[in-house]
């Protein structure tokens, strides 16, 4: 190695350790803090976040909903989330029966993608942490009252008594 | 220092008319304790500091919670979760060298303290060969960690405790090579007749060959408190955490304490020894002291937080080949300017 070359290293190598140092001095002043403090900060969720499942509703169609109960979904399902009855035919087709046991759940949304209505979709809601295993299974009145239009969060939700026993209770 | 009004606290002590050994004893006894008190005061500042700083060179906010806005009780909260868990004591290890090294590590840096001056009248023992007092004691963790990785019956533990002894046989080398540059220039081994020597001529890093003694000892120092970029003999990616592997609870906090007690001291001396110690304007010494002290730690954390680890070979090169001989030069350097 020449003495040049030699030179050379060891100016890059010495210069490239300032301009390291530099680089975080630069971010210690200017200190861009980029940590949400979550309980307190909240996060924007944005409208296409995929969060907790409901079912849409349609009034024109018996019970209310969208679903047809052609258990594609249940079909799609990689993890046995599903749990429909559906009765009748032609366009009166509709869930007797429909729970989804969401901690089987991994959130594939597979079942979101063959559903050809859309019938079942997801609002933005990301905290549904519950104290009950229980919890976790939504039957069809609570994912209907998911429904974005509700406005209502899971957890208020939960606490509300069930005003109308569903089908599924009747069975 | 102002010989009319200054009372030594030997001297307050021997006016109660105790004997002279219990005078003696009490004196030793406060001025160890205050010592011991300053040094972990500093240790848990020092690791608050080291996480907000590492926290806001990687846009984090870092302890936040625990005692304020600023985290500060964090520390605190860390240790008392360390004593209060299970002390594990490997079965097939060497259990007595295992339960002392905590203490050897962190005993060093407490004794290397007592030498050094505060400020003009705050300082408990102005020893004559401070310095060689100081580089005596400093390399004893070396022993300290190489017992932990021997009594951890490991082979992490025992590669990091290895890897320890060989690192500071390569840099405790120019480390004391620089300090000797500041002996030729001061004239003196004494850590205070240092500091009244920077009176006369100024700060010792302000002259050329001594800023790059400064240099040196910033590397050796770093090195000798095993940080990144040299914290070989603990390299997580690599030896898992090096010689304190095994080691658990209150233990484990020991060797956090000595290492970031050693810190402060290699900081402290540093300030001590190249930034003037105690002189300056306005203040008092003991401020200027410590503005000085954690002006080189800030800078030290800087450093590790900039830098990623050195190779072993890399180590040993820039060691022997680029730093040895740098620091003789830079002895013939001083020998030449003190000559002028």
């Amino acid at each position: 190695m020449s003495a040049a070359v030699m030179a050379r290293e060891v100016w890059v190598t010495a210069s490239s350790l300032v301009k390291g140092l530099y680089v975080t001095l630069t971010n210690w002043v200017a200190r861009p803090r980029i940590t949400l403090q979550y309980p307190k900060q909240r996060p924007v969720i944005p409208s296409r976040f995929h969060g907790l499942f409901v079912l849409r509703a349609d009034p024109t169609r018996p019970r209310g909903t969208t679903c047809t109960a052609c258990l594609l979904c249940w079909k799609a399902c990689p993890s046995d989330v599903f749990r429909i009855e559906g009765t009748g035919h032609g366009k009166e087709r509709h869930p007797t029966v429909f729970i989804m046991d969401l901690s089987r759940c991994m959130y594939c949304h597979l079942c979101i993608e063959a559903c050809p209505f859309d019938a079942i979709a997801e609002n933005e809601e990301c905290e549904f942490a519950t104290y009950s295993r229980d919890d976790f299974m939504h039957d069809f009145d609570l994912l209907s009252r998911l429904d974005r239009p509700q406005g209502k969060l899971h957890k208020e939700l939960l606490a509300e008594p069930v005003e109308t026993p569903g089908e599924e209770a009747a069975e | 220092m102002n010989e009319a009004h200054a009372v030594t606290l030997g001297e307050w002590l021997g006016r109660f008319g105790l004997p002279h050994w219990v005078a003696d004893l009490l004196r030793m006894l406060i001025a160890g304790v205050a010592v011991l008190i300053l040094l972990l005061l500093a240790v848990l500042m020092l690791v608050w500091l080291e996480r907000k700083v590492s926290a806001d060179i990687q846009s984090r906010m870092g302890p936040a919670r625990v005692g304020g806005r600023f985290g500060i009780l964090q520390t605190v909260a860390d240790a008392i979760k360390l004593l209060l868990k299970e002390d594990i004591i490997p079965a097939q290890g060497d259990r007595w060298l295992f339960l002392v090294a905590p203490a050897v590590v962190f005993l060093p840096a407490y004794l290397a303290f007592v030498t050094v001056p505060f400020s003009d009248r705050l300082k408990s023992y102005d020893l004559g060969v401070g310095l060689v007092y100081v580089i005596a004691v400093l390399s004893l963790p070396t022993i300290g960690l190489i017992m932990a990785g021997w009594g951890s019956n490991n082979k992490y533990s025992l590669l990091g405790g290895i890897r320890a002894v060989g690192q500071l046989l390569t840099y405790e080398v120019p480390f004391v090579l620089s300090l000797l540059c500041v002996v030729i220039a001061a004239g003196s081994l004494s850590l205070t007749k240092i500091v009244e020597a920077q009176s006369k001529q100024g700060w010792f890093v302000l002259h050329p060959p001594l800023m790059l003694a400064f240099l040196i000892y910033l590397i050796g120092g770093i090195s000798e408190t095993n940080r990144v970029p040299f914290d070989l003999p603990e390299a997580e990616s690599e030896l898992v955490a090096g010689y304190h592997v095994e080691y658990s609870g209150i233990r484990f906090a020991m060797f956090f304490l000595g290492e970031y007690a050693m810190l402060f001291f290699v900081c402290a001396l540093g300030a001590v020894v190249f930034l003037g110690g105690w002189l300056g304007p306005w203040l008092p010494g003991e401020i200027w002291f410590l503005i000085k002290t954690f002006a080189l730690v800030l800078l030290t954390m800087w450093v590790r937080w900039t830098y990623p680890r050195l190779r072993i070979d890399q180590l040993m090169n820039f060691g022997w080949k680029f730093l040895l001989p740098a620091a003789l030069l830079d002895v013939f350097l001083t020998a030449a300017w003190a000559l002028r």
